[in-house]
């Protein structure tokens, strides 16, 4: 999951693009509105975290100016929790809301609930073959037993399952799974995969050669 | 409930009842006296005229005892001789004149003679028994009195020759007419009060309700409803002029209370961001499970403490603001030299200043004054560190102290990139940022810094004004007095 942070403190962003990358999200910043509402245009990210108060253009407007063409969902942060100014938000068409100072878990969650929302599951819990994944919890377990898996690779492994029987392309993995900061060594998926594989078991992931993985 | 005498509607009802009562009453009365004064004189003409009839009916029937004294000469008789011809017992009676003083049907008349003694000379069958004549003159010819004893009315004459007569009247339904007059004047006196009060409590109501409206109104703005105004009806009458007052001090109010409920939104808003970092931060490194080296560690303890100090800085410029706000303990003054608290200001700043390649240039003669430095250096700290951060690299900021007598004038100048004509009225404001940007929204940056600088200057006695020009500098000037208060 790719994340764009457009926040114009920067304590304030690199907190949280810390706290979303340690939850296994991939993080990009933007430190105002202008350069929010560019990076957002590229339609890379499963989710916008929207500070209102910015320089240039202020949360409203980069709202506006994404909205009829991008659907992707947003999470406004506002310092102000008036009425009127939730109302605004929901109007011109943030998902959902968060004030200052808010609870970076309940952040995170409110993040994961859009994302499955507007991806047309709702329901939170994934079987595959014996495996189960609790999008909620981030936690992945066979016959009620716990398997451990870093942020990562479990990232990758939820991805191709809520992709079940598509492949999927590494470039495309590559975009959604790593934010623009990371090295993007080319190997680097092919180690989580074969990561992936030694604790799951070889056949859960299969490799088509020249086209990406995918979970049959 | 409000007893009814306290309402003004009841006093304005009391006060006119009484001067109305007085008014019809005081008329009643004149009308009353001024037709019984009129009846009066009518009753006394028609005695006199009786009391002619009498002795000119009495002369014709004695003429030949007349004529016969005065040798046959035709002439009125003196009283003198009328009263002789009692004495001697020779009169004659006109019978049918007499006819008129005679019964006791109503409004009869009848008449009665003595002479000096008192002794009864003549008196009609109808007159009273008790009959009271006038005294005899001292020398003059003849004394008369109307009078009115009980239910007659009496015409009373006596002469000093001795002769005294009595004419009188039954005036039984004249006083009764007069009673009834009475009790009419009453009665349509009374229903014109009736009328007067009904009138006069519409008016007092009339005159009430704007006050009612006035009032129901201010009481809603005071149970909180801040926004409503009192109607004004725009005829410049004294309500209206009161609604006008109340008016404008709800405005003034409403202005202070709008004021101070953003001021207290924005400290919150202001607030909020770093103690979001705090939050975050401390909740992430709380989180088990995720390996992490010292740098990481190293880098979230920076991040929250620049967070509490930026935390830090606003709480002290608050509470800085609002002792200086109220005038409340002003601070200890001593003798300093404001060269050299702006000097520290400046050196305080010369980092910066090297590290954006602007150069600091001050001429700052020696400007003794009684002042609390402590506040005099937050004034220039400000002052000159907006002149330093704010300015784009590659330039110059000239701070010049001169004094007169009469006042110091510390200019900072700068060439930075000015102040656009909208922000420049607001930069004074508490919270207002001319570029909106929190970008570089270090420790040191508030929004308040501006804010706090004029508070303490005005309450030296001194101003701060500032002139700028886009993209060309500005220059601030802090004017003191020689004097300083605090």
């Amino acid at each position: 999951m790719r994340i764009l942070v457009i926040e114009d403190d920067p304590g304030l962003r690199r907190s949280l693009s810390a706290t979303l990358k340690e939850e296994g999200f991939a993080v990009d910043q933007a430190a105002d509105g202008e350069e929010g509402l560019f990076k957002a245009s590229e339609g890379l990210y499963d989710a916008l975290v929207l500070d209102v108060m910015m320089p240039k253009l202020d949360g409203w407007q980069v709202l506006e100016q994404l909205r009829p063409q991008h659907t992707v969902p947003v999470l406004m942060l506002t310092a102000r929790d008036s009425v009127p100014d939730r109302i605004k938000g929901l109007n011109t068409g943030a998902d959902d809301y968060l004030t200052k100072p808010f609870d970076s878990d309940e952040l995170v969650a409110r993040l994961r609930a859009l994302i499955r929302r507007t991806s047309g599951k709702t329901q939170s819990q994934i079987e595959i073959n014996g495996l189960l994944i609790d999008t909620a919890r981030r936690s992945l377990s066979k016959d009620d037993q716990e398997i451990e898996l870093t942020a990562r690779e479990y990232s990758l492994f939820e991805y191709l399952a809520l992709h079940r029987g598509e492949v999927v392309s590494r470039s495309l993995l590559y975009e959604r799974l790593f934010d623009e900061n990371d090295n993007s060594l080319s190997n680097l998926l092919d180690v989580h995969v074969s990561n992936l594989r030694k604790k799951l078991g070889a056949n859960i992931i299969t490799t088509r050669r020249g086209h990406g993985y995918c979970i049959e | 409930m409000k007893r009814p005498f306290q309402s003004i509607r009841w006093r304005i009802q009391v006060w006119h009842g009484l001067i109305l009562f007085i008014a019809i009453a005081a008329f009643c009365m004149t009308a009353y006296q001024l037709a019984w004064l009129n009846q009066s004189r009518r009753i006394d003409r028609e005695i006199q005229r009786h009391e002619r009839q009498l002795f000119k009916s009495l002369i014709e029937a004695n003429e030949s005892y007349f004529s016969e004294r005065n040798n046959g000469n035709k002439r009125i008789p003196f009283p003198e001789e009328l009263y002789q011809i009692f004495e001697t017992g020779k009169i004659q009676l006109p019978e049918e004149a007499l006819n008129e003083f005679s019964g006791n049907a109503s409004g009869y008349y009848y008449f009665a003679f003595a002479n000096a003694d008192g002794e009864l000379l003549l008196k009609s069958e109808n007159a009273p028994d008790q009959l009271s004549f006038l005294p005899l003159p001292d020398e003059v010819g003849m004394q008369e009195e109307f009078r009115t004893h009980g239910n007659l009315r009496e015409s009373a004459h006596s002469f000093n020759f001795g002769f005294r007569i009595i004419i009188g009247h039954d005036i039984q339904s004249e006083l009764e007419e007069k009673h009834r007059f009475g009790w009419s004047l009453g009665a349509s006196g009374s229903g014109l009060w009736l009328i007067g009060l009904l009138g006069g409590w519409w008016l007092a109501g009339k005159a009430i309700r704007p006050i009612q409206f006035i009032s129901q109104t201010a009481t809603r703005i005071a149970e909180g409803n801040l926004n409503e105004r009192i109607n004004t009806a725009g005829t410049d009458s004294e309500l209206d002029q009161l609604s006008h007052v109340l008016n404008h001090s709800f405005d003034r109010l409403n202005a202070i209370l709008e004021q101070q409920r953003q001021f207290t939104a924005d400290a919150s808003h202001e607030l909020r961001t770093p103690l979001t970092i705090l939050l975050s931060e401390s909740q992430r490194m709380r989180k088990r499970g995720i390996m992490r080296n010292a740098e990481d560690y190293q880098e979230s303890f920076e991040l929250c403490h620049d967070a509490a100090t930026r935390m830090r800085h606003l709480v002290e410029s608050l509470l800085l603001l609002a002792r200086q706000d109220d005038g409340y303990a002003p601070l200890a003054t001593v003798d300093c030299d404001l060269a050299t608290i702006i000097q520290k200001s400046i050196k305080l700043h010369q980092a910066l200043a090297e590290t954006k390649a602007v150069k600091l240039q001050a001429e700052l003669p020696n400007c003794p004054l009684t002042a609390n430095p402590d506040l005099l250096a937050i004034v220039f700290n400000n002052l000159v560190g907006n002149a330093v951060q704010h300015h784009q690299g590659n330039g110059l900021v000239q701070i010049k102290l001169t004094h007169s007598p009469n006042a110091i004038i510390v200019n900072i100048s700068d060439d930075g990139p000015g102040i656009s004509t909208e922000a420049l009225p607001r930069i004074f404001d508490r919270f207002y940022r001319a570029d909106l940007s929190r970008s570089d929204a270090h420790a040191g940056h508030s929004g308040l810094g501006l804010a706090l600088a004029q508070t303490i200057i005005r309450n030296m006695g001194g101003k701060i004004e500032v002139s700028s020009k886009l993209s060309q500098g500005s220059t601030f000037t802090a004017t003191l007095p020689t004097s300083s208060k605090t």
